[in-house]
């Protein structure tokens, strides 16, 4: 899991780094977006903000988020596993929580405690 | 022949009587011939001796009737006399002499008078004439023959016999004959007492001829009752044989047929033709080991056929696998029973019921009872299998909330001695990816019981198999990228543009394999391959490969591959995680889509998954050509340097529905030097545009995203063009596949862009269909870092 803070590659852009900086600045307002359209099982709407999201991410250099992006807009879409689709829009939500301004600074990657289980990362 | 006592009796009697009768009259006749004979010779005898007294010389004397006085006459005629009277049977006794050939009496020995009071005078005188003389008297005078008549004979004097003897002279001369008439009623009272006595003897015949009647008449009655009785005991013989032929023909059940000792058939009944399709001409005289038996149970069959002669008794019944004309095989319940004649035991009956119903019957039920125990065993061991798998799960579920309350209680105590923040985010990491962990676990759980319990929907819908391909490509890139694995995709051979089959599920399985491809290798690559697989009389399948250089499997794990929670072993587990149900899922959804995953793979080598699904029927559906890596293929490397050069002197209708593309794209576009108008949806657009275009002032360029509500792309884009519109249009789309341009191509667009959007790429893009544009120089080109080298950093 990825389990870092998420930073776009374009932060460094001196014409966009203004504009990344904004879209993480409404990245809350999306995720609570997301959220409101799961809790009311709007999954039409859900999969249109997933879509656009996984369109805008990759503009803003977020390419982490397309893929989940992506995943969220297909189980949507599908529109039976419910399970599926909370699951996707967990694992977007976790990755746009994480989204910061600026660029990346490599000593803030934080490694999971092995004690935790059976699982590594996956 | 027909009997009739009655007649028989009539005819035996008849024949009795006859014979009788016959032999009677015979008799009475030869005694009757012998008497007549014996009389004949004794008067013939006498009339000699009277003749012998007769002087022959004297009685030439006598000529005249006046001599009849004398003593001449008196003396000549004494002897006569004293004869006559010394045999009272003499009636007559005379002598004639022939006188001018007419007889005339001599002498005459009888007594004057009328003794026989015939009212004639009996004696005769000399020279009296004799009237009406017999031919014997005649013959005797002229031959001088001695004459005897050979009847009596009937004459006014009664009945007589007469005999004639001559009288000859001295010198021999005949001078006449001597005439004796006996009277014939001593004769005639003789021959009525032979006749009568003869008619005496026929009355016993006649009884004898009744007797012989009846005897006979008893007798064959008594034959033809015999007769009778032989004849009904035949014919109900023969009428019991002809029920036995007629039960043996017409049994419509059983089979018989006749054989002897070497097991020649020498009967065929009609329900043999029946059973075995074989006309009884067709195999008589054939063996029937040869007819219908198949050759293993012939040497089984001759051993029946020895016991049978040697015992004479029928065999118990037995079940024979027999062949039909027509090749088929029968069970026939069997036996052969043994016909004794004259002691000896020289040909049997066998006799056949058909019981090929009852044995398929048996075969059937026999086969009903083993699935039967094999659909027990299958679901004990399902059962069993179950049972293990709750146990394991509970453990599985265990562990990670174990980890989820310690994490918890440490947090808990954190903030009683003040952990520091990073030890508190470290904990909440530790929290969240159990948690997941579990979320997962449950998810995987929930879709394993769906199958299961066969609730799971499977669609059939028409989608783009290499779409799909390309999606999850795309989707696992990033964990490609993550361990420094290539990922790839190609295709061997055409693919379908569309199949019919479950996308979400197909992706499902998908994402599953080239996930395990990932999670168990370490270095190399992981590549998809597409393929289309046909099959005779059904539907082709699609087959992916996921194939990777990952550590391999041993045969034993691949067979324990798709048990739930049988990883390869348990360090694996502990290793690479993962309960293993995602494998077991996913065999089971290849399945539901009429396919099959498959395993090749050797420890150390890689392995290769091989998932196929039906692809439904592809007739009509055109295949493409597709170009190896698709993905990788549609991020053509821009030199980022350039993108500052692009100067776009224009004004651009941007359509774009998202706020957050459209804001970035916007800037882009008016950073480079346009003059942009923003429109929400593809109905906003084309209202703007027809304004525009109203007013005089047509936009320069159109960019249009393809998924828009209200209205999309395609349908602005085809509005436009009808309007009027000659400007480029460039389509904006989240797709990567070729077809998706030629789907904006069609709907009137001049080219496409992709998202994520490329600044480099786009101002490029829009540039080339913009004569105006010019590049500018950039002094500030190289003092700034490009994408590629931010992207490559973050790698």
């Amino acid at each position: 899991m990825i389990n870092h803070p998420v930073y776009s590659r374009l932060a460094v852009d001196p014409d966009l780094g203004d504009l990344v900086d904004l879209f993480v600045q409404e990245m809350p307002d999306r995720v609570h977006h997301l959220e409101a359209q799961a809790r009311s099982c709007d999954w039409e709407q859900l999969a249109r903000t997933a879509h656009q999201l996984k369109g805008a991410a990759g503009s803003y250099g977020f390419d982490d988020i397309t893929p989940f992006a992506a995943q969220l807009e297909a189980a949507a879409r599908g529109g039976r596993q419910e399970q599926h689709i909370l699951m996707a829009l967990e694992q977007l939500l976790d990755i746009c929580r994480r989204v910061r301004s600026g660029p990346a600074k490599d000593d803030e990657m934080i490694h999971p405690p092995e004690a935790a289980g059976t699982r590594a990362a996956d | 022949m027909a009997f009739s006592p009655r007649r028989d009796a009539v005819l035996a009697a008849v024949a009795v009587a006859a014979i009788t009768v016959c032999s009677t009259i015979g008799l009475y006749r030869a005694a009757r011939r012998v008497y007549v004979e014996e009389a004949r010779e004794e008067l013939l005898r006498r009339a000699r001796v009277a003749a012998a007294f007769v002087d022959g010389d004297l009685h030439r004397t006598f000529v005249s009737p006046a001599q009849q006085e004398g003593a001449e006459y008196t003396r000549a005629v004494a002897p006569l006399r004293k004869m006559m009277a010394s045999d009272p049977e003499i009636r007559f006794l005379y002598t004639v002499a022939l006188v001018e050939d007419q007889p005339h009496f001599i002498l005459d020995a009888t007594p004057p008078g009328d003794a026989d009071q015939d009212g004639v005078e009996d004696h005769s005188r000399i020279m009296d004439r004799y009237e009406d003389p017999d031919n014997d008297m005649l013959v005797a005078l002229r031959e001088g023959r001695a004459m005897v008549m050979r009847e009596p004979q009937a004459d006014q004097w009664g009945e007589v016999l007469s005999a004639y003897a001559p009288i000859r002279d001295r010198s021999g001369n005949l001078v006449g004959i001597v005439g004796v008439d006996l009277t014939a009623q001593r004769y005639a009272d003789h021959l009525n007492a032979m006749r009568f006595a003869a008619l005496m003897t026929l009355l016993p015949a006649a009884v004898l001829s009744i007797l012989a009647g009846a005897f006979v008449f008893i007798h064959q009655r008594r034959r033809a009752e015999h007769v009778k009785e032989q004849e009904e005991a035949r014919a109900a013989v023969e009428e019991a044989l002809a029920r036995f032929e007629d039960l043996v023909d017409n049994s419509p059940m059983v089979a018989v047929q006749g054989l002897d000792r070497q097991g020649t058939i020498r009967r065929w009944n009609r329900a043999s033709t029946v059973l075995y399709g074989y006309r009884a001409d067709e195999v008589i005289g054939q063996r029937i080991q040869d007819v219908v038996l198949a050759p293993e149970d012939v040497t089984a069959f001759d051993r029946v056929l020895d016991e049978i002669w040697t015992t004479g008794r029928p065999t118990t019944p037995r079940e024979w696998p027999v062949r039909t004309r027509d090749g088929q095989v029968h069970w026939v319940y069997s036996t052969i029973v043994p016909v004794v004649s004259r002691g000896a035991v020289d040909e049997a009956y066998c006799m056949d019921v058909d019981i090929s119903d009852r044995k398929r019957h048996e075969t059937e039920l026999a086969a009903y009872a083993a699935a039967l125990e094999k659909s027990q065993a299958v679901a004990e061991s399902a059962t069993r299998a179950k049972s293990a798998f709750l146990a394991s799960m509970s453990h599985e579920i265990r562990t990670p909330m174990t980890a989820i309350l310690g994490f918890a209680d440490v947090l808990l105590a954190d903030r009683n001695v003040n952990g520091t923040l990073v030890e508190q985010a470290e904990s909440l990491q530790a929290i969240r990816r159990n948690g997941e962990y579990l979320l997962e676990l449950i998810d995987d759980i929930l879709d394993l019981s769906k199958i299961e319990a066969e609730k799971l929907d499977i669609e059939r819908i028409a989608f783009s198999p290499a779409h799909v391909l390309a999606d999850v490509a795309s989707l696992m890139k990033v964990r490609t990228d993550a361990k420094n694995l290539a990922l790839s995709v190609e295709y061997a051979g055409p693919i379908p543009e569309t199949i019919q089959s479950d996308p979400l599920r197909f992706r499902q399985i998908l994402i599953n394999l080239v996930g395990n491809a990932i999670k168990f290798t370490a270095t190399g690559s992981v590549r998809l391959v597409g393929q289309v697989v046909p099959r005779p009389d059904r539907f082709p399948l699609l087959q992916v490969d996921v194939i990777d250089t990952g550590i391999g499997l041993t045969p034993q794990e691949i067979s324990n591959l798709f048990q739930p929670f049988n990883q390869a072993d348990s360090s694996t587990t502990r290793k690479y995680g993962g309960s293993g149900l995602g494998l077991v899922i996913s065999r089971r959804l290849a399945a539901m889509l009429g396919g099959d995953i498959a395993i090749h793979s050797m420890p150390g080598q890689g392995s290769t998954f091989s998932v196929t699904v039906e692809a439904g029927d592809l007739a009509g559906v055109p295949l493409r050509e597709m170009p190896p890596d698709t993905t990788a293929a549609a991020a053509p490397a821009f030199d980022a340097t350039t993108a500052d050069n692009v100067e776009l002197n224009c004004r651009i209708l941007l359509a774009e529905d998202g706020p957050d593309n459209r804001r970035l794209i916007a800037f882009l576009l008016e950073k480079a030097g346009a003059e942009v108008t923003v429109a929400e949806n593809g109905q906003l657009a084309f209202d703007a545009a027809r304004a525009a275009i109203a007013h005089g002032a047509p936009f320069d360029m159109v960019l249009m995203d393809m998924q828009m509500p209200v209205m999309d792309g395609y349908e602005a884009t085809r509005q436009l063009r009808a309007e009027g519109y000659a400007g480029p249009i460039v389509a904006l789309t989240a797709h990567a596949m070729t077809d998706d341009r030629q789907k904006c191509l069609d709907a009137g667009c001049d080219d496409y862009l992709t998202k994520p959007i490329h600044r480099a790429r786009m101002l490029h893009t829009i540039a080339s269909y913009l004569s105006s544009v010019q590049p500018r120089p950039t002094p500030t080109a190289a003092g700034c870092p490009g994408d590629d080298s931010q992207t490559a950093r973050r790698r």
